[in-house]
């Protein structure tokens, strides 16, 4: 979506919510997230304030994990979260979008520093066997 | 249209080493050679080469998120690349997909990380991390570059200076 079509800013004291939804998106032995976890140049959150940690689940397969960080350190880092209708659940008005406009040969960095912000609300508990969704 | 692949033969089936672009009950014709002496990719039971294998197999939507299967071109450059670099046993990567159909191998020791994503497959785009050293480090190289490619996994696993 055009910068300008985008939805409304996510107020930067907002907490934002990603489902872990890959068993190979969680480091286990180090008990965190990838940064592959984090998609380039758009991922979809949850604003947390408007979705509770099962509400956001539920619409993932089952074993789905959950990690949170915060939106306005999110924008500092150059991910810029606004509240957009999800077009396969257009009933959840807790979705919002997470834009990386840095230039590609930054982005590896800044989501790795994204990492460093979340902190785990479900750890996944899917296997890597998982056969994939229909 | 004819086409050279390698394949193992085991438990009296002929597995192909790579995806083939053929329709499902394609039927073809077979001439057999023994690959024995030639320069062979992958080594096929590596434990790499089967993640690769797992990964290759994941369908549309594989994240949730709507993702697409991860591109057969990366695959195979990626299957290329396991076979040039040598890893120390004791730090295997993990083998992570991307939602944008990328994969990328990932080394993790506390805050010490490594990242080496097959973009595109003649480019690798690397993230070499460690905030404790100061070093956050991100650019690209050929994936042809192995020596740079093993200068990163010594560095990660401390071997070596700096590269």
């Amino acid at each position: 979506m055009s910068e300008a079509r985008r939805g409304a800013e996510v107020p930067a004291s907002e907490t934002l919510s990603r489902a872990i939804t890959s068993a190979d998106w969680w480091v286990a032995a180090e008990n965190r997230v990838s940064s592959a976890a984090f998609a380039f140049p758009v991922f979809s959150v949850d604003i947390a304030s408007m979705a509770t940690p099962e509400e956001t689940l539920d619409r993932f397969r089952l074993g789905s994990g959950l990690v949170q960080f915060n939106a306005g350190a999110g924008r500092q880092l150059g991910f810029d979260a606004r509240q957009e209708l999800d077009e396969d659940f257009p009933d959840n008005l807790a979705h919002a979008n997470v834009y990386c406009a840095l230039p590609k040969s930054e982005r590896k960095r800044h989501a790795q520093q994204l990492v460093l912000l979340t902190s785990v609300v479900r750890i996944p508990a899917l296997s890597r066997q998982e056969p994939p969704l229909d | 249209m004819t086409i050279t692949i390698a394949a193992i033969y085991e438990k009296g089936v002929l597995r192909p080493r790579q995806p083939l672009e053929l329709a499902e009950g394609t039927e073809v014709r077979l001439t057999i050679s023994p690959a024995v002496g030639e320069p062979q990719p992958a080594e096929p039971e590596s434990p790499l080469c089967s993640e690769i294998d797992r990964l290759a197999a994941l369908g549309p939507n594989w994240d949730g998120y709507g993702a697409g299967a991860l591109d057969r071109a990366i695959l195979d450059a990626a299957r290329q690349f396991v076979a040039r670099f040598a890893t120390d046993p004791a730090a295997q990567p993990l083998v992570v997909p991307m939602s944008n159909g990328a994969l990328q191998f990932e080394w993790h020791k506390g805050q010490r990380i490594l990242e080496l994503e097959i973009e595109d497959p003649e480019t690798i785009h690397y993230l070499k991390w460690d905030p404790a050293e100061g070093i956050q480090e991100e650019d690209v190289f050929a994936i042809k570059d192995v020596e740079k490619a093993n200068r990163l996994i010594h560095w990660f696993v401390g071997v070596g200076a700096d590269v």
